[in-house]
């Protein structure tokens, strides 16, 4: 019967099928998480008042650690502004390579180093860690923190505002905590 | 078919002296259309059905009448149509068997009507199977049309015929040109998802164990979850808008993971399965589980690279 011939095709079809599926990598899983901290990082450009002297000249948003999430930012933000600032991004691989930025952000492989990286700021610089606990870090202003596998962030607004960086109240309410 | 054609020619022959010697049932014009038919002049035989009709009204009601008609229609689409998909004389054929077989109170001819009717159901059914083979997704809905044809007219000639695996693998496979179609466009093929999901569901209702379909929701709940991140979230989206993609996102990574789950029970050893339950860990951010299952993917490359 053609019928019983043909069905022997569909299974065939199914093999195919399967070994051809797109599989899903780790790495498009890790480029999502990227992208949505690139997001975070580039709204908490926008949503600081920044001191006036601050806000002439490019905008430096600086990463350490992560060069992945480097290379992802430096593209996809590429040519992006806040103000009238350009926003550029640095990549730093060690604490001493870390220069003069706006925003810095120290990856959680990093986290050992914060206290070297604290020394090497001059408190013109607003610090974006990953810490587990924000408590353990004075000199976090922001800390992105996972919530049900979802990003969040919170703010340390005394730290913030001794360092003389206020943050727009609507992205304030937006925080998972302030402390 | 031979045998069809030998079981004509005796109907045929019945047909003729019945037709004669019955004064009641007396229609030159079906006389006509026999020898038409006998001597092969199908589309000649078919121009009489309406004639036989409008002549001889009580043809309406003979079983016998309707039975010759399915053959007519049934050679002129072997034969002059070269059994084309999506020929009207096949499904005309078709519906001269089933009016036959609901005439036939004596159900003199109603076995190899009924057989006649599996044969036609066979065309509608690899008609449907070879759109799938082709990838041929333009034909998708005509996939879908031959198929309950098929279902139809298998259903009549074999009341009792169990269609679960073939229900099985065609719903599996419509799955997968939806799923084809959606990925040559995710923009604006956004609104096959659903019935993507839906057949690949319906495979599974038949089977919940099937493999190919478990295996593919995973990968695709995993992969729509990083869609809404890497393709559709601006990245000058404001923070609340980043709130709500990311629960969607989180949303399709949680009902990625138990399809991917169950078929790692079925192939532990399938790499690709077990690359697919890491990177819905890390998207989970369950990095300690993440970790677990790189590690079991290392071991398996490992081993495979042994």
């Amino acid at each position: 019967m053609p019928g019983r011939f043909k069905i022997l095709f569909l299974f065939g079809l199914i093999i195919f099928f399967n070994s051809t599926s797109i599989i899903a990598q780790p790495d498009p899983a890790k480029a999502s998480r990227m992208k949505v901290q690139g997001i975070y990082l580039y709204s908490f450009a926008k949503n600081v008042y920044w001191p006036s002297n601050y806000t002439t000249g490019d905008f430096t948003i600086g990463i350490y650690g992560s060069k992945d999430l480097f290379n992802l930012l430096n593209t996809i933000f590429k040519d992006k502004v806040t103000g009238s600032q350009k926003i550029v991004w640095d990549f730093y691989e060690s604490a001493s390579d870390i220069k003069d930025c706006h925003l810095l952000f120290v990856s959680k492989e990093e986290t050992s180093m914060i206290s070297k990286v604290t020394k090497k700021l001059n408190q013109k610089t607003l610090l974006v860690t990953e810490l587990e606990d924000i408590s353990n870090s004075s000199s976090s202003m922001i800390n992105f923190v996972y919530v049900q596998s979802k990003l969040k962030f919170q703010l340390n607004k005394s730290e913030s505002e001794k360092n003389n960086f206020k943050f727009k109240q609507k992205f304030a309410d937006l925080a998972y905590s302030i402390i | 078919m031979t045998f069809f054609k030998n079981i004509l020619s005796i109907v045929l022959i019945f047909g003729v002296i019945s037709t004669t010697i019955s004064q009641s049932t007396y229609c030159p014009e079906k006389m006509l259309l026999l020898q038409k038919y006998k001597t092969k002049a199908y589309e000649n035989a078919l121009g009489y059905v309406d004639t036989v009709l409008s002549q001889c009204p009580d043809q309406n009601q003979d079983p016998y009448f309707w039975h010759v008609c399915g053959f007519i229609n049934l050679d002129i689409f072997k034969f002059i149509e070269n059994k084309e998909a999506g020929s009207p004389t096949k499904s005309k054929a078709a519906e001269c068997f089933i009016k036959s077989i609901n005439l036939d109170v004596e159900k003199k001819y109603f076995d190899l009507n009924s057989k006649l009717l599996d044969y036609v159901s066979t065309f509608y059914y690899n008609d449907a199977v070879k759109i799938l083979q082709k990838f041929d997704i333009k034909n998708q809905d005509n996939a879908i049309s031959y198929y309950n044809s098929f279902k139809n007219l298998k259903g009549i000639a074999n009341p009792d015929y169990d269609f679960n695996d073939k229900d099985l693998d065609f719903y599996f496979g419509i799955g997968m040109l939806y799923k084809m179609r959606y990925e040559k466009d995710k923009t604006n093929n956004k609104n096959l998802l659903d019935s993507c999901i839906n057949y690949f569901n319906k495979s599974l209702e038949i089977d919940p164990d099937q493999y190919s379909a478990n295996y593919n929701l995973g990968i695709m709940y995993h992969n729509l979850g990083v869609d809404i991140i890497m393709e559709e979230l601006d990245i000058d989206a404001d923070l609340e808008m980043v709130i709500l993609m990311q629960e969607q996102a989180v949303n399709y990574f949680s009902k990625s993971l138990p399809f991917l789950k169950k078929v790692y029970q079925m192939k532990p050893q399938e790499t690709s399965i077990v690359q697919g339950i890491a990177a819905v860990y890390y998207s989970l951010n369950d990095m300690e589980k993440h970790v677990e299952y790189m590690n079991i993917l290392k071991g398996l490359e490992s081993n495979s690279g042994e």
